[in-house]
């Protein structure tokens, strides 16, 4: 699956003005309430109004909260963002706690994040503090100033020594020492 | 397995019978009026109770009039003809009257008393938002904003949707609300 196949737009993990790091801003711009009066649907919603709406209002004091009473019409709530995203959620036969829950998701995300495929789950403005690796990080410094080809350098010693070496090793010296017997 | 294990160790002879899928019996519910009942709480309903704010004088009143009837506190009723005569004074002093449903609740004075003190309220919740203080960033559309071509004052009755009418039907509606029936075809 390749970029060019998909319609979601992709994005990376940012906050906007690095958002947390000094100071909170609520990205919720404003919300719309539109439910009905009097039909079953709008249950939900009208008991989040009664009871959880006012508290809400308090606690956001950024963000405008807008109820539209609508006769006959399935409940909505609309949030717009400082970056311009537009969400649109039908809460049509959803239950108080759901829509306390939704609403408390709208008020903390940073616009539409559902409409954005995460490229990388992890961001960082400092991905290496000691400097990136490279070739020469933990090679022996003398090599800045040897002259090459150098016996020291390009001895055969990056493996340890095998069992068949060892034996052969071995071998070696029981020869050295039945000639020196010899002898 | 674990049965295998048990039944050596305990040295009575017990039969342990399992039966798999076994229907389970559950007590039968009558889903009409369940249903009913989910779709008069979804809707919610006001009943038209005329609002009540008990006046300060209230409790002295309901003993006067017991008392002109041959009644004292804590006496109970003695036959429904005098219920009825206290009950209809009662109600021909204050306006406010006991509904049927609650007829039967009142049996002594005592009761009479704490039905006069408690005060009804027939404001909905959503209007009682109208009345309290709301933050400032809380903007409540208390009634409908409709349209109606007469009496249109931003566009000169000239409509967003044209050729679309607007129909109220419901009887106690159709006081309330406006409709209009938008021209169809021209000329």
């Amino acid at each position: 699956m390749s970029n060019k196949s998909l319609f979601i737009k992709s994005g990376f993990v940012r906050a906007p003005l690095q958002n947390g790091v000094g100071r909170y801003v609520c990205q919720l711009q404003r919300i719309v309430l539109k439910f009905c009066k009097s039909h079953g649907g709008s249950r939900g919603i009208r008991d989040f109004i009664e009871q959880d709406l006012v508290d809400f209002a308090k606690n956001s004091p950024g963000t405008v909260v807008y109820l539209k009473p609508r006769r006959h019409r399935s409940p909505v709530i609309v949030a717009e963002y400082l970056n311009g995203d537009r969400v649109w959620m039908s809460v049509h036969q959803k239950t108080h706690s759901e829509i306390t829950k939704w609403i408390e998701n709208l008020r903390t995300q940073q616009g539409d994040v559902a409409a954005t495929r995460l490229r990388k789950y992890q961001y960082t403005d400092h991905p290496s503090i000691q400097g990136p690796w490279t070739p020469f990080t933990f090679k022996d410094p003398e090599l800045n100033t040897a002259v090459l080809p150098d016996p020291k350098f390009g001895a055969n010693n990056r493996l340890p020594v095998s069992a068949t070496e060892k034996l052969r090793l071995l071998f070696e010296k029981q020869k050295l020492s039945d000639v020196q017997t010899a002898e | 397995m674990l049965r295998n294990l048990i039944l050596p160790f305990t040295r009575t002879n017990i039969q342990v019978n399992s039966v798999r899928n076994k229907q389970k019996k559950v007590p039968k519910v009558d889903k009409k009026l369940q249903a009913a009942a989910e779709s008069l709480a979804s809707r919610g309903f006001l009943r038209p109770n005329k609002p009540w704010d008990p006046p300060v004088d209230i409790e002295e009143k309901i003993l006067k009039i017991c008392v002109s009837n041959g009644l004292n506190t804590n006496s109970e009723f003695d036959s429904l003809a005098l219920k009825f005569s206290v009950l209809n004074s009662c109600y021909e002093e204050t306006g406010h009257s006991v509904p049927n449903s609650l007829l039967h609740t009142i049996e002594t004075v005592d009761d009479l008393l704490s039905f006069y003190e408690t005060p009804i309220n027939v404001l909905t919740p959503f209007d009682a938002l109208k009345k309290m203080d709301l933050p400032k960033n809380l903007h409540v559309q208390e009634d409908y904003v409709r349209f109606h071509p007469d009496k249109d004052t931003l566009f000169n009755g000239a409509t967003a949707f044209p050729q679309s009418s607007t129909i109220v039907t419901g009887l106690k509606a159709k006081k309330k609300y406006e409709g209009y029936n938008a021209k169809r075809s021209w000329p």
